[in-house]
């Protein structure tokens, strides 16, 4: 969808058009539904949630705010969402500095190597894995097929920061996919 | 890093297997626009929120069209030397091109009245320096004597006849009376006969009022006009010439015999000689 078509859209259903909000809702109700499914532990959730992320975007609208960039704007949303969700069932996640302690062990035989054109399921294993904060970055660049400047809008982060990011974050889903492997 | 690109691989394909459940996304479009019309009422019969993008695209064009209206106005009016007369000659060339070849005389002829018209309009406002024609108004003259030999082609076509570039340069001696003479009101009177002539599809009464114009316009071509300084010294000349040559020898007739015819005949050879 072009920008300006986007704007047209939100204009209209901040003047109260129900046709212009739902063509938005459907445009990125996939990707956000994707976004959320990775990042929960609980897949039955993302359902529920992704309810609760349209209808406070919707409730934003009948308040009369504008939204510049409605993209950014259900992004942010959604990560509030999963953050407060995290918060409830007041779950651990491993900090960044706990992860560079490990020894990330690089299989140097040759002919231990493996084939990662299989499993897609042991790749998403391998993928919930990971710590959030990589794992978000990853389903964003990879997944939703941001670019790195928009991933910079919905995190914060710089975009030098988030290749960082992608980059640990990678290297972790190969080292469990090869520890995975030799299982 | 193969392996890396193999893993971003995997996401990609990944991505294309993980979607909603469309019973559910039925679902839950239904909540939404229902709590969408429960909140936010929906606006039924207000058809100028989706004619204002109409109304504004309306607005743009005929606010161009206005612009286009004033240029051409504008254009229309122009004289030799203003920026859109060039525009204005080009408007008249596709006009001229576009008319059926029954209506290119009377047409051409518009376009002499015109240019009669420029001309008027130039001699009565430019200003004159020391008798000398201002550049506007001698180039506007010369487009009219263009246009006129233009028609004239035009109307012997139609008569079946070839009419070559007669008209040839005037003498520019008394600048002011080739404009003087242009300015004529009989001129502007025989271009509108010749007009009507050619709107009664009489060529040949239409080529002899356009004759006439060139008659008018070539008037000075037979007359020597001088300043009236030249003249007398031209006079003065022509006097002295005279007082300084010897007057001619009175003939006498006389009855013509063979031998008065000889001497007739030897009297011319004399005369020749001196």
């Amino acid at each position: 969808m072009l920008r300006i078509q986007e704007k047209i859209l939100l204009y209209r259903a901040r003047k109260g058009d129900q046709s212009a909000f739902a063509r938005l809702c459907d445009y990125y109700r996939e990707k956000i539904y994707q976004y959320v499914y990775f990042r929960i532990p609980d897949q039955e959730k993302t359902e529920d949630l992704l309810s609760e992320i349209f209808t406070k975007v919707l409730d934003y609208l009948i308040k009369g705010n504008e939204i510049k960039n409605f993209r950014a704007f259900l992004y942010q949303t959604a990560r509030n969402i999963i953050v407060d969700f995290y918060r409830e069932k007041n779950k651990h996640e491993i900090s960044l500095d706990e992860i560079s302690e490990l020894e990330i062990k690089e299989e140097k035989d040759p002919a231990k190597e493996f084939d990662l054109k299989l499993d897609l399921v042991k790749i998403e294993k391998a993928l919930r894995r990971i710590p959030d904060r990589y794992r978000e970055v990853i389903v964003l660049r990879y997944i939703n097929e941001l670019p790195f400047k928009e991933i910079a809008k919905i995190t914060g982060e710089n975009p030098t920061s988030l290749r960082q990011l992608v980059h640990r974050g990678l290297k972790l889903v190969k080292k469990y996919l090869q520890t995975d492997v030799t299982k | 890093m193969k392996q890396e690109k193999e893993i971003i691989n995997g996401l990609k394909r990944l991505a294309k297997t993980v979607r909603p459940d469309q019973k559910w996304v039925e679902k839950n479009q239904a909540y939404l626009l229902a709590y969408f019309k429960e909140n936010f009422p929906y606006q039924k019969g207000n058809f100028i929120f989706y004619l204002k993008p109409a109304l504004v695209s309306l607005f743009i064009i005929s606010l161009l069209s206005i612009g286009s209206f004033t240029v051409l106005a504008e254009t229309k009016k122009s004289l030799p030397g203003s920026p859109l007369y060039s525009l204005k000659r080009a408007y008249e060339k596709i006009i001229l091109k576009l008319v059926p070849q029954e209506e290119k005389p009377l047409m051409r002829t518009e376009i002499v009245g015109k240019r009669l018209e420029e001309v008027k309009v130039l001699a009565q406002n430019v200003e004159f320096k020391d008798s000398e024609v201002p550049f506007p108004v001698k180039k506007a003259t010369e487009e009219l004597k263009k246009e006129i030999i233009s028609l004239k082609k035009e109307i012997a076509i139609k008569k079946g006849e070839k009419i070559s570039d007669d008209l040839a340069d005037l003498p520019i001696r008394d600048n002011r009376k080739i404009v003087e003479v242009i300015v004529q009101e009989d001129l502007e009177k025989l271009l509108a006969e010749t007009k009507e002539k050619i709107k009664e599809k009489n060529f040949i009464a239409a080529l002899e009022k356009i004759n006439e114009v060139e008659k008018i316009l070539t008037e000075t071509e037979e007359e020597e006009v001088l300043p009236l300084q030249e003249l007398e010294e031209k006079n003065q000349e022509l006097e002295e010439k005279e007082k300084e040559a010897p007057p001619l020898p009175v003939v006498q007739p006389s009855l013509k015999t063979d031998s008065n015819l000889e001497k007739e005949n030897n009297f011319k050879i004399d005369l020749i000689k001196e």
